[in-house]
């Protein structure tokens, strides 16, 4: 199999037929798909007996409960749906980070993350949209599960760069009403940003049912300072500078990053939300894991 | 301590001292820029470790900088030297300028100011041990132990034991200059210990000049302020009164002390005892007046005494007073003359006023007062002189004076125009009366006496305006010419008369004012302080000249206390001396002839001495202070005795660099 994709190899594919996207709760679709759905319907998974009321339809109604004790009951069944998918990808500057190295940047990294979620989901007929965002929403696809969409999913990624300053909370606040049915969540960014607005915004998603992947990408220089003697550090995002000399600040600046993450662990484990951090020199595969039922 | 170095070329490694500090400011000048993916999150940790990191990069700076330069001083190759060491084959010269004034004998608690400086004196000459050394008395005439420095500290050492406090102010400078002048004597290091209270009366003035090679120390005995009360001077006036006359003794107290005191002041007056208190302000004074009577002629001494205070040795003053019996009136001026018969005439009616013939007005006998009658105007410069040895001039010019000579004998300055003196006369005459205000003739000021000049003049001289405005006018014609005119010098006054002693020429001579108002006169122009050889300065030896011979077989000395002094005999100016061989403590010595007093000789402490506040600071002598040996002595000193400083300082550096690895690599305390 060959692709033209930048951020989707063959080698890739094949890796990925490997793996299984799914929902680990209830979705809705609009497809009788592999997914649970919360709403009743024709499919083999009983559900549960409920009383009969006029207007139900009459082929639901469980003829031998009837003829054991004269009463209407309704035998339901779990439908199957297809699911939805909505990856939510960082395009802000600091995403750009490292500049002029051999390593991915944060970006590149996501996207191949993202171009790979959206293959698997889309290889199994579930739909997948794409918002790219910085201090706003930069771009949106809806969800959608042809190849046509695919490909269009594979040529923003290509052609996006990173932009301006990151306002995640924000944009999850703008992108709230674009999704109209819930699904997956998956937020692809370096979260940083203040853990408690970015929950606060997170919590009407949650509320819905979404089920939320936080992607928490980053650099191994932005987990442990390089050794670079004294360096003026420019902020990527607003050109603001500081002078330090790193090694003076590497002990601190771990403990800092680390109290960050496990802040980040601590309020998405109070609600049910899955975080994982995702240094940008380990394989995005691993992540895929995180997806499986 | 001096500091030599073995390799002085090598001085510029110094500079590599502030190679870290030059690192530190290029590096932070333009550090390389590195683009990074959120500062925010970096400016937080560098807050939250500026407070640990901000001191700990200046010490890292200071060790890196501390290790450079130790490193680069032992390149130098310092050797410390003592400064007190003693150079190979270099001798020491120590002198001791030690105050011995009065102001010394003050107590700062249990010892006296001289002890401490006996034990400050002895503690030097045995913690310097100098080759050859010598002591230099602040006294009025200062003196040394040995003529020359010379090495017998035993011999130093015991006259200090057995020295004791002068009563008399120290002669500082001099002093200073002979210490000086034996330093200059020694040999080798020469070294100049100054030991005194610093007393700021006798110090603040002192322009202290220190040789380049002359190592000053100053070392001050005085310990703490010590309040003083003294009496610092006791004037009597007049100052030879006479047998009879009232005498005011004028006594000054001062208070040196920051409180305000009322001491009782008191006055012995020949047996007779007076006293009242004081009213002294804080670091001021007051003056209290004595009335004494002076009851006979001949000799009086006077005590002035205050309350004891821990100073006692100005709380006394003395005084001699020579009570004439009577005052001795010359007149310049034939028997027959109408004006010497006016003058035996009064001094028939005085008893304290005897008259005496002056054939030589230029050369009179002994006399309190010259009267020159029909003065010509001969002479005016020997009269002038007389004046100003304190016998009083009463000039009446006669027609034909010069007024030059009148001016000379004024001390003023007559117009060119100025001829001779000419007779104004009228037969009517003139009346004079006093100036108002003046002093001679407060008697009279009441009005109840009469006008002291009331007559009628009917023969005068016109006097040249341009003399008579220098003088004090002490009466006048009814026309405003000048009657009675005084002329004061330094010691007595000239007096110039346009008032006729001859009765053929004014009444006022026979007028019952003539009298009083002469007499008035004659006292009032007695000169106010007297020739007084009684005083002496303290110090001094006292010595007296009898004026007969015969009177030496028995002659004594005996001093304050009452004991009998020893005498030697010397000679004077004017014949046989007889002086005491020890200097006078202040008090009243008495000369005694047969056992009866002949002579006093007073001896007061002096002012200077009373103020006993030391100076702000010990003053610092220099550039005696930095002294600087001979460069190559010292340091071949160095090179053979010196510290080498190198394994400290590579010690040092050692440390420094041992401790800044792990300075820098310590971390900020972990956070919360």
């Amino acid at each position: 199999m060959t692709t033209a994709y930048k951020f989707l190899t063959p080698d890739d594919i094949r890796r990925l037929r490997n793996y299984e996207f799914g929902a680990k709760s209830m979705v809705e679709g609009y497809l009788s798909g592999r997914h649970r759905s919360k709403q009743r319907g024709a499919s083999i998974e009983f559900h549960e007996f409920r009383q009969y009321v006029p207007g139900d339809d009459l082929s639901q109604v469980d003829w031998r409960v009837f003829a054991r004790n004269d009463k209407l009951f309704l035998r339901t069944f779990e439908q199957e749906t297809n699911l939805e998918c909505h990856l939510f990808l960082d395009a802000s500057a600091s995403m750009a980070f490292p500049e002029k190295s051999e390593r991915l940047s944060k970006l590149e990294y996501a996207s191949f993350f993202a171009a790979c979620l959206a293959w698997l989901v889309t290889s199994k007929n579930d739909r997948v949209s794409l918002t790219l965002f910085d201090q706003g929403i930069r771009k949106h696809l809806p969800p959608g599960s042809t190849r046509r969409h695919l490909h269009d999913v594979m040529t923003t990624l290509e052609t996006t760069t990173a932009g301006a300053p990151t306002d995640l909370p924000e944009v999850l606040h703008r992108a709230h009403p674009l999704l109209k049915r819930r699904g997956t969540l998956v937020i692809l960014s370096d979260l940083f940003a203040d853990p408690a607005r970015l929950f606060t915004a997170l919590n009407p998603y949650l509320h819905r049912g979404f089920r939320i992947h936080l992607f928490h990408v980053l650099d191994p220089a932005e987990l442990d300072l390089e050794n670079r003697g004294l360096s003026r550090f420019v902020d990527m995002e607003n050109d603001s500078h500081l002078t330090v000399h790193p090694q003076a600040l590497r002990e601190a600046w771990k403990q800092e990053m680390l109290a960050h993450s496990r802040t980040l662990r601590a309020l998405a484990a109070g609600r049910r939300v899955d975080y994982a951090l995702a240094p940008t020199n380990e394989s995005y595969f691993s992540l895929f894991d995180r997806f499986r039922h | 301590m001096s500091l030599f170095l073995q390799s002085p070329w090598l001085l510029p490694l110094l500079a590599l001292a502030g190679l870290p500090l030059l690192v530190h400011l290029l590096s932070r000048t333009r550090p390389p820029a590195y683009r990074f993916s959120n500062i925010e999150f970096l400016q937080k940790v560098v807050r939250r470790t500026a407070r640990f990191r901000k001191p700990k990069d200046w010490l890292l700076l200071i060790l890196r900088t501390l290790a450079i330069a130790a490193l680069a001083a032992a390149f130098l190759g310092p050797l410390l030297l003592s400064k007190s060491a003693p150079l190979p084959g270099e001798q020491r010269t120590v002198i001791l300028l030690v105050d011995r004034s009065a102001s010394m004998a003050a107590r700062d608690g249990a010892a006296s100011r001289f002890e401490s400086a006996i034990v400050a004196a002895r503690e030097a000459l045995d913690s310097l041990r100098p080759d050859a050394s010598n002591i230099v008395w602040i006294d009025a005439e200062p003196s040394s132990i040995f003529p020359e420095p010379a090495t017998n500290r035993g011999f130093l050492t015991e006259s200090l034991l057995q020295s004791g406090t002068r009563h008399e102010a120290g002669a500082v400078a001099r002093a200073w200059e002979l210490a000086l002048r034996q330093c200059m004597i020694g040999r080798g290091r020469k070294e100049l210990v100054v030991i005194s209270d610093f007393q700021a009366s006798a110090w603040k003035s002192v322009q202290a000049e220190v040789p380049p090679d002359v190592n000053v120390r100053s070392i001050s005995v005085t310990r703490e302020e010590a309040p003083n009360l003294a009496i610092t001077s006791l004037i009597a006036t007049p100052a030879e009164p006479v047998a009879g006359q009232e005498c005011t003794l004028l006594c000054r107290v001062r208070n040196f002390s920051g409180e305000a005191r009322r001491p009782v002041l008191s006055l012995d007056a020949g047996g007779s005892h007076q006293s009242q208190p004081v009213d002294l302000p804080a670091w001021g004074d007051a003056e209290t007046a004595f009335t004494v009577r002076c009851p006979g002629a001949g000799l009086l001494a006077l005590t002035a005494a205050l309350d004891g205070d821990a100073f006692p040795s100005d709380d006394r003053r003395y005084l001699a007073l020579r009570v004439r019996e009577s005052l001795r009136l010359a007149v310049a001026a034939p028997a027959t003359a109408p004006e010497s018969k006016v003058a035996r005439s009064l001094a028939d009616a005085l008893p304290w006023l005897d008259a005496i013939d002056c054939p030589d007005a230029a050369n009179p006998p002994p006399c309190d007062f010259l009267l020159v009658p029909a003065w010509n105007g001969d002479a005016s410069e020997q009269l002038r002189k007389l004046a100003l040895r304190g016998t009083t001039i009463l000039v009446l010019p006669g027609a034909g004076c010069s007024a030059k000579s009148l001016a000379d004998l004024t001390g003023s300055t007559a117009d060119a125009a100025d001829g001779l003196l000419t007779l104004d006369a009228r037969p009517e005459g003139w009346q004079a009366s006093p100036v108002e205000g003046s002093p001679v003739f407060k008697l009279f000021a009441s009005g109840e006496f009469g006008n002291p000049l009331a007559g009628v003049t009917r023969r005068r001289l016109r006097l040249p305006e341009s003399v008579v405005s220098k003088g004090v006018l002490l009466g006048r014609f009814n026309d405003g010419k000048p009657a009675l005119v005084s002329f004061p010098t330094t010691a007595a006054p000239v007096l110039l008369c346009n008032l006729p002693l001859d009765p053929a020429a004014g009444d006022w001579t026979t007028r019952s004012c003539f009298l009083p108002a002469f007499a008035e006169l004659v006292l009032h122009s007695r000169p106010k302080s007297g020739a007084d050889d009684f005083s002496l300065e303290p110090g001094a030896l006292p010595s007296w000249s009898p004026s007969d011979p015969s009177q030496a077989t028995t002659l004594a000395l005996t001093g304050p206390s009452g004991k009998p002094l020893a005498l030697e005999q010397g000679s004077g100016p004017t014949g046989p001396l007889w002086r005491s061989p020890l200097p006078a403590a202040p008090g009243i010595h008495t000369w005694l002839v047969s056992g009866q007093p002949v002579h006093y000789s007073i001896v007061n402490f002096p002012e200077s001495e009373s103020d006993l506040r030391a100076l702000p600071e010990v003053p610092s002598f220099l550039p005696g202070g930095a002294v600087q040996p001979r460069e190559s002595l010292a340091r071949a000193a160095a090179l053979d005795h010196g510290l080498p400083l190198w394994p400290w300082l590579v010690g040092l550096a050692l440390i420094a660099l041992l401790v800044e690895p792990l300075l820098a690599n310590s971390s900020a305390p972990k956070s919360s």
